[in-house]
């Protein structure tokens, strides 16, 4: 997309000489006229970005790969940092430059927009309304997200945050939302698995993979998310939803660290950066919910040792509606996804409900909490009474009804009528695994059956309580009963 | 104090070999019997350096103090870069420098290179701002000209040869 060395030279006619270079920063004399922010082209091809400006020096954030020696000369480009944009990038994975990911080679398109711009103003934002289905029971049932919400995803590594990540991108990317996949300065196996996963579901032509390798510049890790966030602006502006997922922001923030400290900045907590909590709330503003379109956000960020007080991770609890906390102890105890309802918040999710989900979501959390502490209260080896042996077995119900692989899907009406089932005994004595295939085999015949499908989505939708629910399976389990061995429709 | 030093700077090599003797002055302030100071104005530094040197040091101002002062002045020039086809004369950067000195004011020095890549002309920087009026630009910029008008001639000459 930039043109040839000589071309800005001559254009601008402003020349500076490389004075210093310290790892992913060059320090460059002359250029007077220089902005921050500005991209710089280097006489060899590398590509800059101007960090800061001093009265001798110009300080430029080294966007490429290749090592950039002392007396080389720079040209200035007079233009921010642009990314090119166009539904062309769908299916596509890319550089944080836009360049397909280990090529030189830009994505052709007729449009180019700014990787840094300004969030938008209260005055185009609009509350969240819309549900976002994720897929996930669990997160579906307890912690609802709103499309628009920025939803953090935290929790240890190999808790399974891309994991759930993907079933979540998975699943809106079905309904024709378009998915902007960030990973931040990871392995290229990582990136591989994750376009092999979108493409091994059919789901690449609705996809963009934003990727940035952990052997990659600083410079080009760092812009990692701020390209994602472009690329969904640009669908949004198109009047489309668009789901950005951010893996990960912490670290991201270690990039950022790591630039920040070579450039000589004030190192603060943790030797991060004064601004690293502008650097991410200035990225996460630009998601919301528009009158012309949204931006659902889910950044992911590492907790260690299920310390969710760590510096960067309450800074984007802060910023972010919401967490969904993937905890190792379940993880540890098998449950898949491992996420923590007790410890997962969602700020403006409800608020999407309808009201038989919302007193469901209430219903079930209430109940388990009530669970854990029977469960605790077991631990002293209380005589259990019938009321209790209900309350453990309906729970240990639920924790099976909850386990989902993390390719596998569920749509929410057909998730509110297996716990209607639940919740009414229907599998009472009936050993797990039985249990677990036969509810499968519903959620096969939703998907593929329209008549079912119609059947479940008109008898859920005419309840708007959890309790006239359950009354109603109470009298008339057909609807589960007489399909519950079919396969398929 | 040091304007007249400074002014028979006239390209960046030589400021380079003026620090250069300026440290082995500064070297020797310690030296008690080999290399003295005096020995090393006598006998290392060119001769118009000495006479500058010693007329700097009759203020009875402290050595180091007047020598690490006058590195400084050196360091702060500016330089106007030229980047040449060929290696100017001695004359030839007498002539530059007259020019640099006339219109762009004293503390500034030349700062040569050679490429013979440029076929003729000059790329000039100074403070940044960058100029190129060198013959391959020329040719560059009226290359499809150039090759058109060639083409032409080779026709007609072709034609003619023909009939």
């Amino acid at each position: 997309m930039l043109k040839d060395f000589n071309h800005y030279l001559d254009e601008i006619g402003e020349v500076g000489y490389v004075e210093k270079v310290d790892r992913s920063i060059a320090y460059v004399t002359g250029l007077p006229e220089v902005k921050v922010g500005e991209v710089v082209l280097f006489e060899t091809g590398e590509v800059g970005q101007v960090l800061a400006l001093s009265r001798e020096e110009v300080e430029v954030l080294l966007l490429t790969a290749i090592q950039v020696k002392v007396g080389e000369k720079v040209a200035r480009t007079d233009k921010p940092l642009k990314v090119p944009v166009g539904d062309e990038i769908l299916g596509k994975t890319l550089d944080p430059l836009g360049r397909e990911l280990g090529s030189e080679v830009f994505v052709e398109t007729k449009e180019k927009q700014i990787i840094d711009t300004e969030s938008p103003g209260i005055a185009q934002r609009v509350p969240v309304t819309e549900p976002l289905e994720t897929g996930v029971t669990l997160v579906d049932l307890v912690v609802p997200i709103g499309k628009g919400q920025r939803e953090l995803v935290i929790g240890d590594r190999g808790t399974g945050k891309s994991r759930i990540l993907m079933q979540m991108v998975l699943n809106q990317s079905r309904k024709g939302v378009v998915c902007i996949y960030a990973v931040i300065g990871r392995k290229l196996s990582d990136i591989r698995g994750t376009e092999r996963f979108f493409s091994n579901k059919n789901i690449k032509e609705n996809t963009v993979v934003v990727a940035s390798r952990s052997s990659d510049p600083s410079g080009l890790i760092f812009q990692t998310p701020y390209t994602a966030m472009t690329y969904a602006e640009y669908f949004k502006d198109k009047g489309m939803d668009a789901l950005v997922v951010l893996d990960d922001l912490t670290t991201h923030a270690k990039y950022y660290r790591e630039i920040s400290l070579l450039a000589k900045r004030f190192p603060g907590r943790s030797s991060y950066p004064g601004d690293i909590f502008y650097t991410h709330a200035r990225l996460l503003e630009r998601a919301g919910n528009f009158k012309k379109g949204s931006i659902t956000c889910l950044p992911a960020a590492e907790s260690i040792m299920g310390d969710l007080s760590g510096y960067i991770q309450t800074n984007l609890m802060a910023m972010t509606d919401g967490h969904v906390f993937l905890d190792i102890e379940l993880f540890d105890q098998g449950r898949r996804p491992a996420v923590n309802p007790f410890l997962s918040v969602t700020r403006v999710g409800h608020q999407t409900q309808t009201p038989l989900q919302r007193d469901v979501s209430q219903t079930l959390s209430s109940f388990l909490v009530y669970y854990e502490k029977m469960k605790q209260f077991m631990h002293f080896g209380a005589e259990v009474g019938e009321k209790v042996k209900k309350v453990l077995n309906l729970g240990a119900d639920l924790i099976v009804f909850f386990n989902q692989s993390p390719d596998v899907i569920i749509p929410i009406n057909i998730n509110l009528l297996l716990l209607a089932g639940i919740w009414t005994e229907m599998w009472k004595g009936i050993e797990h695994e039985v249990m677990k295939q036969q509810m499968a085999n519903l959620v096969s015949l939703y998907e593929t059956n329209k008549d079912y499908k119609k059947q479940v989505d008109e008898f859920i939708n005419q309840f708007s309580d959890f309790s006239s629910l359950i009354e109603s399976m109470r009298q008339n389990d057909s609807i589960i009963r007489s399909n519950i061995n079919v396969s398929k429709g | 104090m040091y304007e007249e030093i400074l002014g028979n700077i006239r390209t960046k090599d030589e400021a380079e070999k003026l620090l250069d003797e300026i440290d082995l002055l500064m070297e020797s302030l310690y030296k008690d019997h080999e290399g003295t100071f005096e020995e090393t104005l006598n006998k290392k530094v060119r001769n118009w350096v000495k006479l500058e040197i010693e007329k700097l040091l009759d203020s009875k101002k402290d050595k180091k103090e007047i020598l690490s002062k006058l590195k400084e002045e050196i360091d702060g020039l500016n330089y106007l870069k030229m980047n040449m086809a060929f290696e100017p004369t001695s004359a030839g950067i007498d002539r530059f420098f007259g020019f640099v000195k006339k219109n762009i004011g004293p503390n500034n020095a030349l700062d040569i290179s050679y490429d013979p890549s440029l076929l003729g002309g000059v790329q000039i920087s100074y403070k940044g701002e960058y100029g190129d009026f060198s013959l391959r630009k020329r040719f560059d910029e009226n290359y499809s000209r150039i090759e058109e008008k060639i083409d032409e001639i080779l026709n007609d000459k072709r034609r003619k040869q023909i009939e």
